[in-house]
C-alpha cells in the first residue's frame, strides 16, 4: 500500500468509534505554529527596531546575496507546491486521484536542498567576514536565519518520518496533516523574512 | 484622634513630595530620546506583537468553527449511510 490515499484513509488508532474534528497531532501542532509565530514576532520586532536606527546594513558589512537567495525561496515555495501536492488525494478522497509518495519525495528532496543551499551561503559570507560576532547585522542574520533554518532541518525530520510511516502504510491523517501544517509554516515564514532581511 | 489625625497629614505630605519631587524615568530609549525612524519602528512593532495574538485567536476561531461545520455534515452522511446498509441488510 504505497498510495497516499489508501493510507490516509486507514481508521487513526487513537480514534474511538467516531472520527474526531481535529486530530489531536494537528490541534498540538497548531498551538506549537501559533507560540512560533509570537516567537518570530519578538525576533522580527527586535531586527526592525535595531536596525531602524542606524544605517543598514552597515557600511562596512558584507552584502547578502539577494538572487541567489531568491532562488532558494522560489525553491522553498515549490517545496510547499509539492507538499500541496501531496495532501491532494487526502482532501478529494478520491482513490482514483490517488497519488504516490512522490510529491512528498520531492518535498524533502527541496527542503534538503534549501538548506544545503544555505549553508553554503553561510561558508561563503563567513568567508567574506559576515559572522555573528562582526557586527549587530551579522548577528541578526544569523539568529533569524539560523533559527529559521532549525525548523527547516525539524520539519524535514517529521517528514521523513511521515514519509516511512505511508511507506509501512502506517500513516494517519492526523500525523500527515501534523507535519503538513508545519511544512506550511516554515515555507510561509520564509518570504516574509527574506523580505525583511535581505530586502531590507 | 490627634494622633489619627498627624498620621493622615504625615501620609498626605509624604504623598504629595513624592508627587512633587518625581520626574519622568527615561529607561527605554526608543520611547523619548531616539529619532524618529526609531520610533516609528517601536510603535509599528508594538501595534504587530498586540494584533498578532488577536488575529490568530480569531482565525482560530473562525477555523474550528468551520471545521465543526463539516465534521457535523461527515458524521450526519457516515450516519445516513450506516443507517441503509442496516436496512438493506
Amino acid at each position: 500500500m504505497s498510495d497516499l490515499t489508501a493510507s490516509l484513509t486507514q481508521p487513526s488508532p487513537n480514534s474511538v468509534g467516531r472520527r474526531l474534528a481535529i486530530p489531536h497531532a494537528v490541534l498540538g501542532v497548531l498551538l506549537f505554529v501559533v507560540c512560533e509565530v509570537m516567537f518570530f514576532g519578538g525576533l522580527i520586532s527586535a531586527y526592525l527596531v535595531g536596525s531602524a536606527g542606524q544605517s543598514w546594513p552597515p557600511a562596512d558589512q558584507p552584502r547578502l546575496p539577494v538572487i541567489t537567495t531568491l532562488f532558494n525561496t522560489v525553491v522553498l515555495l515549490c517545496s510547499g507546491w509539492f507538499m500541496y501536492r501531496a495532501s491532494l488525494p487526502q482532501r478529494n478522497n478520491s482513490k482514483a486521484e490517488a497519488t504516490s509518495s512522490t510529491p512528498l519525495a520531492i518535498t524533502i528532496g527541496l527542503g534538503v536542498f534549501f538548506v544545503v543551499f544555505q549553508g553554503y551561503e553561510w561558508v561563503q559570507l563567513i568567508q567574506f567576514g559576515l559572522t555573528i560576532q562582526s557586527s549587530t547585522y551579522g548577528a541578526f542574520f544569523y539568529l533569524i536565519v539560523g533559527i529559521h533554518a532549525l525548523h527547516v532541518i525539524a520539519a524535514l525530520v517529521a517528514l521523513l518520518y511521515v514519509y516511512v510511516r505511508l511507506k509501512q502504510g502506517r500513516l494517519t491523517s492526523g500525523t500527515f496533516g501534523a507535519a503538513k501544517i508545519f511544512w506550511y509554516f516554515v515555507v510561509g515564514l520564509w518570504p516574509v523574512l527574506y523580505i525583511l532581511v535581505y530586502l531590507n | 484622634m490627634v494622633a489619627h489625625r498627624n498620621r493622615t497629614l504625615t501620609i498626605l505630605m509624604a504623598a504629595l513630595v513624592l508627587m512633587l519631587t518625581a520626574a519622568p524615568a527615561l529607561a527605554c530609549p526608543v520611547c523619548f530620546s531616539a529619532n524618529k525612524k526609531s520610533r516609528a519602528a517601536f510603535i509599528f512593532t508594538t501595534g504587530l506583537l498586540s494584533f498578532m495574538p488577536w488575529a490568530m485567536i480569531g482565525g482560530g476561531v473562525f477555523w474550528y468553527r468551520r471545521r465543526l461545520r463539516e465534521h457535523d455534515a461527515e458524521t450526519a452522511l457516515d450516519d445516513e449511510v450506516n443507517s441503509d446498509q442496516n436496512s438493506d441488510s
